[in-house]
């Protein structure tokens, strides 16, 4: 028996850069349209909690914490279901809040002929995203680099750009750029509050609509493939770099977008949003919420925010701590974070309802 | 017409030559049998043809067609499936689920991955049934390939390779680790395939051997010692100290 406490912490860590187990696969085919629902539900409920608790500025945190959700889900498309675990997702998001401040404040002259407009703003800050997601898949996917080598080289791409931000005047320096304008269209603007948690929510959730919908077909089939074995995948046909750039693109202009809302919510962007920080806490949120799971990171970053929040003021230097224990645990059960959790109650529940063993087995 | 040509096909690691000088031709359609020891350059030469190693001289062609500069996913577009030795599943997904990615493996457009779904140019429930009737896995079809025997896995894997309709089909030792059962089933399996693809297989097997291949290929040391039927091989005096070794009597049965 002692080797199976062993076994299971080496599949916890081998989860993590790793295949998957073939539960999350397994359960790889929900509909699209339960998912979504689910997401704007709980997004509805983090909504409306968040203002009974702290009134307008307690809807504005629940909003910054839905923000943070889409940069963990598009962390998920690459992480959970490409397969490959990247700690550079705040190039993304950074990149992201970047495009939408130059845009809207004017600060990116060959670009002027786009106007100030804040939709110009976010689709200039999608773009951006997409684009270095593609670049970057581009030489990591046709170099090969995989597994741990993976982590390192989106690490080191992070804090690299995060360093030349920092020293750059267009990103700010270290002060960062103010005065960016909340989004809006003609007249209309949402300068926070419940409008702007309205459109986080409903934009979160026809992204993971369609994300789970383009999962469902035989692209997601092959994506399965890639990250389970490449190299048969490969054997079979498949065009596995190709199949991570285009991935990887998406999941960028996922996380770009949160970034673009990022930057109209809080009317502020700093490097501190490309560098590692914001990347290694991303993957953080995945890991707690569910990888492959798509609105597990949205749960697992709210989760994770209000936890923080709320202990902040008790135990500042604390929360760190724990925060890491939380990662030791999971790591060591080996499990799929809150949504596995879920998973596994509500199988165990059936199983006892039915008077029979549970059809599935409850992730270890 | 000859499917795969094998000219002057070489490789070396290191201060070994793994093949040398090895030329190969197969007909439209036959089964054909690649023998010899262990350390003979058997998988190697699979191993050329699919496109993990380069080779050192020579080159395969396919239907006339030079394979050298093409990636292993590129061959597999042209219709070469492999089973290699060791199996290679999708171990944390279904059986159902290895046998749909072998029949989406090879498309390639996007148009068609996301929206040929099932029914609509994709992998239908029938294709499905049918190939995992074939390797014998109907009832399997729900369980995660990782917990398959040793023998299933192998099945799957040749169904996986089926699955992507190729024109040839290349299976690594198909029996090995089977009982006699288990063997005689994957013989049957072969029969069955036999004249609707070209096949090439390896086996230690020779009683396997015998009843699928059409003509045999006996390589030693890297090199084609002799080539023909299983009758006119087995006989050959160099086949046999080939894998015996010079001057020792022991009985082959």
């Amino acid at each position: 028996m002692a080797s199976l406490g062993s076994s299971r912490l080496r599949r916890g860590i081998a989860g993590l850069i790793g295949p998957s187990d073939g539960e999350g696969a397994r359960r790889s085919k929900e509909r699209p349209f339960a998912l979504a629902s689910k997401t704007l539900l709980f997004a509805a409920a983090v909504g409306v909690a968040s203002f009974f608790w702290g009134g307008r500025g307690g809807v504005d945190q629940a909003t910054l914490w839905l923000i943070f959700g889409m940069l963990a889900v598009g962390v998920d498309v690459w992480w959970g279901y490409a397969g490959l675990l990247s700690f550079g997702h705040g190039v993304f998001f950074g990149l992201g809040a970047f495009g939408y401040a130059w845009i809207t404040t004017g600060s990116l002259p060959w670009f002027s002929f786009l106007g100030q407009t804040p939709l110009a703003g976010a689709l200039f800050g999608v773009v951006a995203a997409t684009a270095m997601g593609a670049l970057v898949a581009y030489f990591l996917s046709y170099g090969r680099v995989t597994g741990a080598y993976f982590c390192i080289v989106t690490m080191a791409l992070s804090f690299l750009l995060a360093a030349l931000a920092q020293g750059t005047p267009l990103f700010g320096g270290f002060t960062g750029l103010g005065g960016v304008p909340p989004l809006g269209i003609g007249r209309f603007s949402s300068s926070g509050g419940a409008a702007m948690l309205a459109i986080v929510a409903v934009t979160l959730t026809v992204a993971v609509y369609l994300l789970r919908w383009l999962l469902n077909t035989n692209l997601g089939r092959v994506i399965d493939g890639s990250r389970e074995n490449e190299t048969r995948i490969e054997y079979l046909g498949a065009n596995v770099p190709k199949l991570r750039v285009m991935m990887m693109a998406l999941s960028a202009a996922v996380s770009g977008l949160a970034g673009v809302f990022f930057a109209a919510h809080s009317g502020y962007v700093s490097s501190d949003l490309l560098g590692m920080g914001i990347s290694t806490e991303a993957v953080i949120w995945v890991a707690v919420g569910g990888r492959m799971t798509l609105i597990g990171p949205v749960i697992g970053a709210v989760a994770v925010r209000a936890a923080g929040y709320a202990l902040s003021g008790v135990a500042t230097s604390f929360w760190q701590l724990f925060l890491g224990l939380v990662i030791v645990i999971l790591v060591l059960v080996g499990g799929n974070g809150i949504v596995g959790l879920g998973r596994a109650t509500t199988g165990w529940i059936r199983g006892k309802m039915a008077k029979k063993p549970a059809v599935g087995k409850a992730p270890t | 017409m000859s499917i795969l040509e094998a000219r002057d096909l070489g490789i070396r690691f290191g201060g070994l030559w793994a093949l040398k000088g090895v030329n190969l031709s197969l007909t439209d359609g036959e089964v054909h049998g690649l023998i010899g020891p262990n350390g003979s350059g058997k998988s190697t030469f699979f191993h050329l043809v699919v496109g993990r190693f380069a080779p050192t001289t020579g080159e395969v062609l396919y239907r006339g067609k030079a394979l050298t500069r093409l990636s292993p996913s590129q061959r597999a577009r042209l219709g070469i499936a492999i089973k290699f030795q060791i199996t290679s599943l999708f171990e944390g997904l279904t059986v159902a689920e290895n046998i749909e990615i072998g029949i989406v493996g090879r498309q390639t457009s996007m148009r068609q991955l996301v929206w040929g779904g099932s029914g609509r140019g994709g992998p239908s429930r029938e294709d499905n049934d049918e190939l995992l009737e074939l390797v014998g896995l109907q009832d399997r079809r729900n369980d995660l390939a990782g917990n398959l025997s040793h023998g299933q896995k192998q099945w799957l894997e040749i169904g996986m390779a089926l699955a992507t309709d190729p024109e040839l089909l290349l299976l690594d030792e198909p029996t090995s680790g089977m009982g006699t059962e288990e063997t005689r089933k994957t013989a049957e399996l072969v029969l069955r395939l036999k004249g609707s693809r070209t096949i090439l297989v390896i086996e230690h097997d020779m009683a396997f051997v015998r009843q699928v291949a059409d003509s045999i290929t006996v390589l030693s040391k890297g090199e084609v010692l002799t080539e023909g039927t299983y009758e006119s091989v087995k006989d050959d005096q160099r086949v046999i100290e080939a894998y015996l070794g010079k001057g020792r009597v022991r009985d082959a049965s």
